[in-house]
């Protein structure tokens, strides 16, 4: 870190989604870093512009209104450092998760140990897994390297072999990855090792003439030790480079953010990382990022994160695929009443290839927008592995959770879609905040901290949910809500019911309640729980619906049901 | 075309739509020979025994290295298939089988800009209809109206022998038995307002391009895209069925050459202003086409609960009437 970066007051962190490019200001106001302002414009990675600039301009625009500072020129897409007049910004960070997956092929050289190392390494990136090759894949080297040649790969991620292991494998696996880039040609294709490190220097000499080759720590550097999250920074580093390569724009943005452009996911990793490790009090987080063209879900406990993106599960460009992936009923089970099938086959293809970044105009289409979003939720954290559903904090993330009419909304479709069990803070990342400052992290650790401390994320309160799959109808759970003044509300929890309690923001409130012996309030089946809860726009949220949460299957009943929860958290 | 490509044109000519404009050619597989252990020598001796180098086509069979022994006894490392050989390197041979291909013009026009690099660019004065699906082929033939109404479903009563060769257009199909009577009559293409989502699959198979202009579901044309057909019914078009690239610049699309009038070209994007010329995308109001009559300084509440700056447009799809109504800006597609 330089003295400049250090001494930055500044920063301009600018995210480039599939859908919108955002910008973030933030400043020192009166000694504490706080978030001035956000620009927000259609980003332009795909034709006519295919330059991510253009939308990066009107982005600053929105800033330049609101704040009156001159970001950019004519010459300069951004001023930076500040000019002797004043404008500018000291310090840039940028994120991207717009454009195309990154085609991909992995190998590895047993399915089981290293190709499936390499599988997680690249769960946290934003990449289409186009091919494998393995040496028990029943192919000889010239069918493997017909099947590369074929995909067509921007990028190939190699794991094989654990450390002073495999040498012969490895290397005529590295013949096949070095013939296919031959004979691919042009273009800066991008190769990750992460294997055998004894072959590290032989494998980089045998390939950096065609390819452009990164050395990551071994994924399984001993058997059954699976190490992933040094390799996955490496596969980032690649990954932003093969992106620069094609998406114009990219180059200049990783020159003025430090050569740290880095994937949106991986920042906002950082960020939670950071904030699980005691730094916050929240030591379990999840967060929950649903966009247009992909969604991530990343959980930090203590320090260690689990990062999971899925390029095909979206609201917007991946809406069909969501669908796809996901099912019909994953979808309909949110809608009120019952629509035809074709019809709702129609909206999703509608969304998904005519008008992938409109906004719903009426209640019908606010229903499937969230039913959209739940339902790549869903698929994400079931794709993800190790994921449990005990979190002391969740935040929502992405256009559509961010741009919700009322947040009582943003707030539960997380708890539709995540399942959350016990008491969980949830927060709503209006403004794009965690990946944009995790980028600002590396530069300026301070800056993160004082922002989130200062409100950047809206706290929307705390859910209490119960976990139960029985359809009882009596009470689940009886309790106390205790404020800082000594007031106390008694509640009663029964099943299938969503309801709020009173508590404001900044407040908080001494929460008891005693579960039935088969309901789980976080703590086990039976137990009481006893724990200091925040509140928030909602207050204290109290969900008797069960886990997973099931609406009811008669469209009659699922009509009512689905407009009861949403009156109950939008109508407080 | 992957490989070595030959451009056949040059800046300035003619082309017409069957013109071969390059040629080249595709790997279909490879085969990695090891040429020093089959005629037995080290990879750094095998130099004087190689009769191929690289770049070179050989037939099935024949040698690339040959090492003679005594008795005039030899050891010959020979080609499996017709191939080309690609590489040759520690004593090995890779060679890749190879098929020629031809790429041709598709539209008529004029070559523009330099040839290097293995593109070409052809430059056509003509209409552009901008499509939403596409089924991946491509062709180029005379456009036939088979629909009197922006709406009209099409449907096996339509079918006749006079559509041979025919770009097909219509509002929408009634099944997917359609799209068999189509490729049994042998048509060159088809251009669709609307269609059902249970019908792509049935689109996809079709032997000819088939291109969706508006959306998917009930309903046909727009009122300006059915007088953009109607009006240009007889002509040649080009139909381009490609699947939509938003990443890159592949859009599926329609291009009707016109004679060059030498008007410039228009404007493509630019801001939302009054008097563009817009098509609605979602909601109550979705495919219709309008001009924009009044912008919102600031947000406004939708039915929705949601907030956006909405843009006032006067629909000009009803023939005699200009019906108003109102739509977020993030809801509008402009058009030229």
């Amino acid at each position: 870190m330089t003295n400049q970066e250090h001494r930055a007051q500044t920063i301009l962190a600018i995210d480039f989604g599939a859908a919108t490019t955002r910008a973030n200001l933030f400043d020192v106001v009166e000694g504490v870093y706080r978030h001035i302002a956000t620009g927000e414009a259609p980003s332009t990675f795909g034709a006519p512009y295919r330059d991510v600039l253009e939308g990066l301009r009107h982005a600053l625009e929105d800033i330049q209104a609101v704040t009156g500072r001159r970001l950019y020129s004519d010459q300069n897409p951004i001023i930076s450092p500040v000019d002797p007049d004043g404008h500018g910004v000291d310090l840039v960070t940028a994120t991207s998760s717009g454009g195309p997956a990154l085609r991909a092929v992995l190998v590895g050289l047993l399915p089981q140990f290293s190709l499936a190392a390499a599988a997680r390494a690249t769960e946290g990136a934003h990449l289409q897994i186009v091919e494998t090759l393995s040496l028990t894949d029943g192919r000889t080297p010239q069918q493997q390297l017909d099947a590369v040649y074929r995909a067509r790969p921007e990028l190939i991620v190699f794991a094989g072999g654990k450390d002073d292991g495999a040498r012969e494998s490895v290397l005529r696996l590295t013949e096949t990855i070095g013939l296919a880039c031959y004979r691919l040609g042009g273009g800066e294709r991008q190769v990750v090792y992460a294997g055998n490190a004894a072959l590290k220097d032989k494998v980089s000499s045998l390939l950096s003439t065609i390819a452009d080759v990164h050395i990551a720590p071994n994924v399984q550097p001993t058997l059954g030790a699976v190490t992933t999250l040094s390799a996955g920074q490496e596969l980032a580093r690649a990954t932003i480079a093969a992106r620069a390569g094609s998406i114009g724009g990219l180059r200049e943005m990783a020159a003025y953010s430090q050569g740290r452009l880095l994937p949106t996911a991986q920042a906002a990793g950082v960020l939670l990382q950071f904030m699980s490790k005691g730094t916050t009090p929240w030591r379990r987080i999840l967060y929950a990022d649903v966009g247009s063209q992909s969604t991530a879900v990343i959980a930090a406990i203590d320090g260690k994160l689990n990062l999971r993106v899925d390029p095909d599960l979206g609201v917007g460009l991946s809406a069909a695929a969501t669908l796809r992936s996901e099912g019909l009923e994953a979808f309909a089970r949110w809608l009120p009443g019952e629509p035809a099938v074709d019809a709702i086959r129609d909206f999703v293809e509608t969304k998904s290839r005519v008008a992938p970044h409109t906004v719903p105009v009426n209640a019908d289409d606010l229903y499937a927008e969230a039913a959209l979003a739940r339902a790549a939720l869903r698929g994400s954290l079931r794709r993800a592995r190790g994921i449990t559903n005990r979190h002391d904090l969740i935040i929502g993330g992405g256009a559509t959770l961010a741009n919700t009419p009322h947040p009582g909304l943003a707030a539960l479709i997380l708890l539709d879609a995540l399942n959350p069990v016990g008491a969980t803070l949830l927060m709503l990342d209006r403004h794009h905040l965690v990946p944009t400052l995790g980028a600002t992290a590396y530069f300026n650790p301070l800056a993160p901290v004082q922002v989130l401390e200062n409100g950047g994320l809206l706290t929307l309160g705390t859910a209490l949910s119960l976990g139960t799959t029985g359809r009882a109808t009596s009470a689940l759970a009886h309790g106390k809500l205790t404020d800082e003044d000594g007031g106390t509300v008694d509640f009663e929890i029964t099943a299938g019911v969503l309801k709020t309690l009173p508590l404001s923001a900044g407040r908080s409130a001494r929460l008891t309640v005693k579960p039935r012996r088969d309901v789980d309030a976080g703590a086990g089946p039976g137990r009481a729980v006893n724990t200091r809860v925040l509140g928030g726009s909602l207050g204290v949220v109290l969900d008797g619906r069960g886990r997973p949460c099931q609406p009811p299957t008669d469209p009659a009943e699922r009509a009512e049901a689905l407009q009861t929860w949403m009156h109950a958290l939008t109508e407080g | 075309m992957a490989g070595a490509t030959e451009v056949l044109v040059t800046e300035g000519q003619r082309v017409a739509s069957g013109d071969v404009i390059a040629r080249g050619e595709v790997t279909d597989a490879h085969q990695l020979l090891d040429l020093a252990a089959r005629v037995g020598v080290r990879a750094d001796k095998l130099e004087p025994y190689l009769l191929k180098r690289e770049g070179d086509l050989i037939k099935k069979g024949e040698a690339v290295a040959r090492k003679r022994g005594l008795l005039g006894t030899s050891r010959s490392a020979t080609a499996p298939a017709d191939s080309r050989l690609v590489l040759l390197d520690g004593g090995k041979a890779l060679l890749a089988s190879v098929r020629p291909v031809e790429l041709r013009a598709g539209l008529p026009g004029t070559v523009v800009g330099p040839t290097s690099g293995g593109v070409v660019t052809i430059e056509t004065a003509g209409a552009v209809l901008s499509g939403v699906w596409g089924n991946g082929r491509d062709d180029f033939s005379v456009l036939r109206m088979q629909t009197a109404e922006p709406g009209t479903v099409l449907h096996g009563g339509l079918l006749e022998a006079s559509l041979r060769g025919a770009v097909v257009a219509g509002g929408s199909v009634l099944d997917a038995g359609f799209f068999e009577g189509l490729a049994e009559i042998e048509v060159s293409g088809l251009i669709l307002g609307r269609i059902s989502t249970s019908l792509l699959a049935a689109a996809e198979k079709a032997p000819f391009p088939v291109l969706v202009v508006e959306g998917f579901g009930e309903g046909g044309f727009s009122l300006p895209v059915f007088a953009l057909l109607n009006g240009n019914a007889g002509r040649e078009v080009w139909l381009n069925a490609c699947a939509w690239d938003r990443n890159g610049s592949d859009r599926p699309e329609a291009i009707i050459p016109l004679p060059a009038n030498n008007a410039p070209l228009l404007p493509v994007g630019g801001p939302l202003v009054e008097g563009k010329r817009v098509r609605i995308l979602r909601g109550p109001e979705a495919g219709r086409v309008g001009h924009i009559t009044g912008l919102s300084d600031r947000p406004m509440l939708l039915p929705s609960g949601i907030r956006a700056r909405l843009a006032v447009i006067a629909l000009d799809d009803v023939p005699g009437q200009r019906p108003t109504v109102s739509a977020p800006f993030a809801n509008l597609e402009l058009l030229i």
